[in-house]
């Protein structure tokens, strides 16, 4: 593991420590990084994206009403309390994304229809479709690191001698990231020392000295005793999010607010993760764009918009995309006549968010909801594998040219185009 | 609909994915394909681990790693070198089978049940499942009488009984079987009927049947909730329950052949026969899509007795008014080998067709092995084990019998496999209790209990708390985030730490000076040192531990200079004043060190693995 500058930072930072509690920030004038971050957001569960982006008009906006009467989120009119919202286009924004909806109109936010896995390799079950997103490899669950590591390890773009390549706001790396051992992981910052006391910085060496080989556990060990004395060393608990900005009193806020803290203490963050569960609605989903749904739509876009507007405040939206996805679609029909959910599906929408991306804009394939038009007579149907959405993000915006090492076996890529020609990673930002 | 929970953790989280999967059946599950590593120069190439394992422990002895995996690890006087020893038989194998016999046959717990009694305040252990309904779901108040005082019992008392009880492989086969058939303890239903789950299903079934297991599993109010079968109807299917029950509880997704049709499935010869079973003897080898389907159809009607107008019993009802009453297909290709209007039947037949199918052997096989012995435990063991448990697929004692081939087998022996899972923070934590001999009655409404449960909850991995249904993980890999690592230490310290009035939960200051009040010239940090290693490993190596990478790393802690510069550090063999140790004196706060010490021993990889 080279991360020269990790042990300098912390060297430096243990020294003039012991002067004042500097924060070692952007904040203090020096001279920022600019290489790209990429912060992908898994919602974890099947996250229905029919109703966070459901139709607003035309054949398929009858259709969705007729096969999801209880679970429809309603167009506006009289009593209607929780309306779709309008976008001027065939689709709109479930009514609890209104900050998501106001990303897509600043141009901020784009819409890919009809993601998902390879058509033969659809899955519906929760924990083999993650993997299969998460390892990068459709056709194979046994594949020994995630696609986030396999881009860490071929990226061009990364020297060895970044603080924090990759952060994981969480309790635990995500598959995307297996067998990279790295990883700032921290789900929470507040006490995190196994002996805090006038004997911990010597507690720390000894348990580092413990785990001084080669194996799994001991790169594990030394990346915790890495996060610890990152962590003791900046001053988090005091955060002002930039432009105003209040993250929302959740889980999900306190990760996002943790992931733009760090990205904006410019400690050379490339990768940054986070879920939220919550999204298998089988059951209770809620009427009339209300209830269950609402809450955890509410969740996502709240926290979401408040991270980027932070980072966008901050100047650094040109820096960061970001990448909401999950492992699967919902069925398009609701359960039965008397169905108050959805059951597993496929194809899904994936969102994604930056200031490189040409947004209020819908890319991809929606190809309907019609019975003829469904997947396997049941889904929205995956049109676009989503390699081809990362891949774009790899190769256009975070400058990594080496899509046959990141999706191995995903060939004949094309691009997307969300990203703007002027914007296309050419060797640098200037 | 499930309540969103404060915890953290997912409703829907993965595992990281150590446990490799064995077999990928289907044509749309191409063959393994191993993945490029990174050519060229990649300018941050990662060292590349050389396994899971860190360092060791240094000779382990056969009855350390029995105590180890089959429990909670070294517990003076009760499980150690000497106990193990006394058992009999000639070989290390003649007394390990004894040892598991014993195990598995149980007896009074009259430990755990003199704390119980001594708590007082478990008041929900011997409420029957009605009565615990009427209690905390249907009359539910506050206090003794609240919606979750069952699943807040069960919380503490886990700790409690893994920390004292006689039978520590009976708790961790419970553990196995929780995460196996996992649920929200918090769910609910689940959160008022937890005591009967794990009383009336789990512990009742775990070395029983599996067929009559999973009935019960079934048929649980806080099963029926959590994956929403209450809700399965004619009207409104939904297939929650059924695709895990398949996916999850019987045939793995290693045997799910994806969206093909019935019909394309290879099959298989069985001998079971009448009910479900098809004539020819010929079953699916794997699941699909329409299998889910048709066993979602097959459990309509299995809900709750959650209405008043039906008594509110909480109980197993079946409701043929939401019955799907139409024939159906499951695993045989696509005819009808479930016929109409067999009402509660249909879901009889169902779990027995998923009980004795072959997969579901293999699945329960190697889920245990890998469980028990290794991430990546040896083929062999697993199929021997998932013959055993084919072949006793009717007998009451299956699951005894599963478990006996598994700890009584070659590969369980195997030191190859010796330490090479990283214990869960559960594990690592109750571990340290029984091997510091720690005083504690964790139970509810006290404050230590109450601050061990925030601060497990901060590892990620407190009872009952993992929202997904696929359980806690059980592959190492999982648990070697920064986060799981510091807080289990971090709450492991605090046990070592934690007193009243001067009175430490363990006994750390009473046993050294207990040690070296009669040889007070040899209390140094070696000797110390020493005799905490050798007593907590229950070994000591031969030559000593001196020179021992955990321990020069633990005297340099030990030696370290106070934080008034003005005192230099110590020295390894220089003897330590005798009050200085027991009154804490300044600068050098030796009964801090002390814990410190303890802390680091049971940080160590020796005490991590197992």
């Amino acid at each position: 593991m080279t991360n020269m500058k990790r042990r300098t930072f912390l060297q430096s930072a243990a020294l003039l420590s012991a002067f004042s509690g500097v924060k070692v920030a952007r904040a203090g004038g020096s001279a920022p990084s600019s290489q790209p971050i990429i912060i992908d957001l898994f919602m974890r569960g099947g996250m229905d994206g029919l109703n966070v982006v459901p139709p607003w008009s035309g054949p398929d906006r009858t259709v969705y009403e007729q096969i999801r009467p209880n679970i429809q989120v309603p167009l506006p009119g009289a009593n209607i309390t929780n309306p779709v919202l309008d976008i001027g286009e065939v689709f709109g924004f479930h009514p609890a994304a209104s900050g998501l909806r106001d990303l897509y109109l600043s141009g901020d936010l784009a819409i890919i229809h009809g993601t998902g896995l390879p058509q033969n390799n659809v899955t519906r079950s929760h924990f083999d479709a993650m993997k299969l997103v998460e390892l990068g490899t459709p056709t194979s669950l046994s594949t020994v690191d995630g696609w986030l590591t396999r881009h860490l390890n071929s990226t061009p773009q990364i020297t060895g001698n970044e603080v924090i390549p990759v952060l994981v706001s969480a309790g635990s790396n995500p598959i995307s990231l297996q067998s990279y051992y790295n990883a700032l992981t921290v789900d929470q910052v507040s006490g995190y020392h196994p002996n805090s006391g006038q004997f911990e910085a010597q507690h720390a060496a000894s348990i580092a000295d413990m785990y001084a080989g080669n194996s799994a556990l001991d790169l594990s060990v030394s990346g915790a005793m890495d996060t610890l004395a990152i962590i003791n060393e900046l001053d988090l608990d005091n955060y002002t999010p930039a432009g105003g900005v209040t993250y929302p009193d959740t889980s999900f806020g306190d990760q996002l607010s943790l992931i733009a803290q760090l990205i904006r203490a410019d400690l050379n963050i490339n990768v940054a993760t986070a879920d939220l569960g919550g999204w298998d609605t089988h059951n209770g989903q809620g009427d009339g764009g209300g209830g269950f749904f609402f809450n955890k739509v509410t969740d996502m876009s709240d926290c979401v918009a408040a991270m980027y507007n932070d980072l966008k405040a901050a100047g650094l939206a040109d820096q960061v995309t970001v990448v909401i996805h999950s492992e699967f679609g919902r069925r398009a029909r609701q359960n039965g006549e008397g169905g108050s959910g959805t059951d597993h599906g496929s194809g899904n929408i994936m969102l994604v968010l930056g200031g490189r991306v040409n947004g209020g804009q819908s890319y991809g394939n929606f190809a309907g909801l019609s019975n003829d038009d469904l997947f396997d007579g049941e889904d929205v149907s995956p049109e676009i594998d989503y390699r081809q959405v990362y891949s774009t993000i790899v190769k256009e915006v975070l400058g990594n040219p080496n899509l046959d090492q990141v999706f191995p076996g995903y060939n004949n890529h094309v691009s997307m185009d969300f990203v703007p020609s002027d914007m296309i990673f050419r060797g640098g930002f200037d | 609909m499930k309540q969103e929970s404060k915890h953290r953790r997912q409703l829907v989280a993965a595992g990281l994915a150590a446990a490799a999967l064995t077999a990928v059946p289907g044509a749309n599950r191409a063959a393994s394909q191993s993945t490029p590593s990174s050519s060229g120069t990649p300018r941050n190439t990662q060292a590349t681990p050389t396994g899971i394992r860190a360092v060791p422990l240094p000779q382990q002895s056969f009855a350390h790693m029995v105590y180890a995996r089959l429990g909670y690890g070294i517990t003076p006087g009760e499980f150690d070198e000497s106990s193990f020893a006394a058992l009999p038989g000639a070989t290390n194998a003649d007394k390990l089978s004894h040892f598991v016999d014993q195990q598995l046959a149980g007896g009074n717990d009259v430990e755990v049940n003199a704390r119980i009694a001594d708590a007082g305040n478990y008041v929900t252990l011997n409420k029957s499942l009605v009565q615990m309904w009427s209690d905390h779901h249907v009359n539910s108040g506050s206090g003794l009488m609240s919606s979750s005082r069952p699943i807040y019992e069960m919380k503490r008392l886990k700790f409690l009984r893994a920390a004292y009880s006689l039978f520590p492989l009976q708790e961790r086969i419970a553990d196995f079987w929780h995460d196996h058939f996992s649920l929200d303890g918090d769910d609910y239903y689940a959160r008022s009927t937890m005591t009967s789950w794990d009383r009336d299903v789990i512990r009742t079934h775990m070395l029983g049947n599996f067929k009559d297991f999973l009935i019960d599993t079934a048929q649980h109010p806080a099963m029926l909730y959590y994956l929403d079968n209450y809700n399965n109807s004619d009207s409104e299917p939904n297939e929650n329950y059924a695709r895990e029950l398949i996916e999850l509880h019987t045939l793995g997704v290693e045997n799910y052949y994806g969206l093909a049709q019935q019909h394309e499935v290879p099959q298989i010869q069985v001998s079971d026969s009448g009910g479900p079973w098809p004539a020819s003897g010929m079953i699916q080898e794997f699941y699909v899509d329409s299998d889910v389907y048709e066993a979602t159809r097959c459990l309509t009607g299995w809900r709750v007795n959650d209405s008043s107008s039906l008594g509110d019993t909480g109980e197993f009802m079946y409701d043929d008014n939401r019955h799907d009453r139409f024939q159906k297909s499951v695993l045989v290709g696509g005819f009808a080998n479930i016929p109409a209007n067999q009402q509660v039947q249909d879901g009889y037949d169902l779990i027995e067709l998923l009980a004795y199918h072959p997969g579901t052997a293999k699945h329960i096989a190697g889920k245990l092995a890998r469980f028990f012995i290794s991430d990546q435990p040896p083929q062999n063991v697993i199929d021997d084990v998932a013959t055993v448990f084919y072949d006793n697929r009717y007998a009451a004692n299956q699951l005894e019998l599963v478990f006996k081939a598994l700890f009584n087998h070659a590969e369980f022996a195997n030191p190859t496999y010796w330490q090479s899972k990283l214990k869960r923070p559960f594990d690592s934590v109750v571990s340290a209790m029984r091997a510091c001999q720690a005083d504690f009655t964790v139970k509810p409404d006290d404050d230590n209990s109450n601050t061990l449960e925030y601060r497990m909850d901060d590892t990620g991995h407190f009872p009952f708390e993992w929202q997904a249904p696929d359980g806690y993980p059980s592959a190492s890999g999982y648990w070697m985030s920064s986060t799981a690592l510091i807080q289990t230490w971090k709450t492991m310290d605090w046990l070592i730490d934690r007193n009243n009035s001067g009175v430490y939960l363990c006994p750390i200051r009473v046993e050294t000076l207990a040690e070296y009040q009669n040889q007070q010239a040899n209390l140094t940090p070696e000797n110390l040192i020493e005799f905490w290693m050798s007593k907590i490993f229950d070994h000591s190596p031969a030559g000593g531990w001196s020179g021992d990478p955990v321990f020069e790393s633990i005297i340099n802690f030990m030696i370290q200079q106070p934080s008034d510069g003005s005192y230099p550090p110590w020295q390894r063999n220089l003897t330590i004043p005798f009050d200085d140790l027991e009154d804490n004196n300044w600068p050098y706060r030796w009964h801090e060190r002390l814990r410190g010490m303890i802390s680091l021993i049971l940080a160590s990889p020796y005490f991590m693995q197992r």
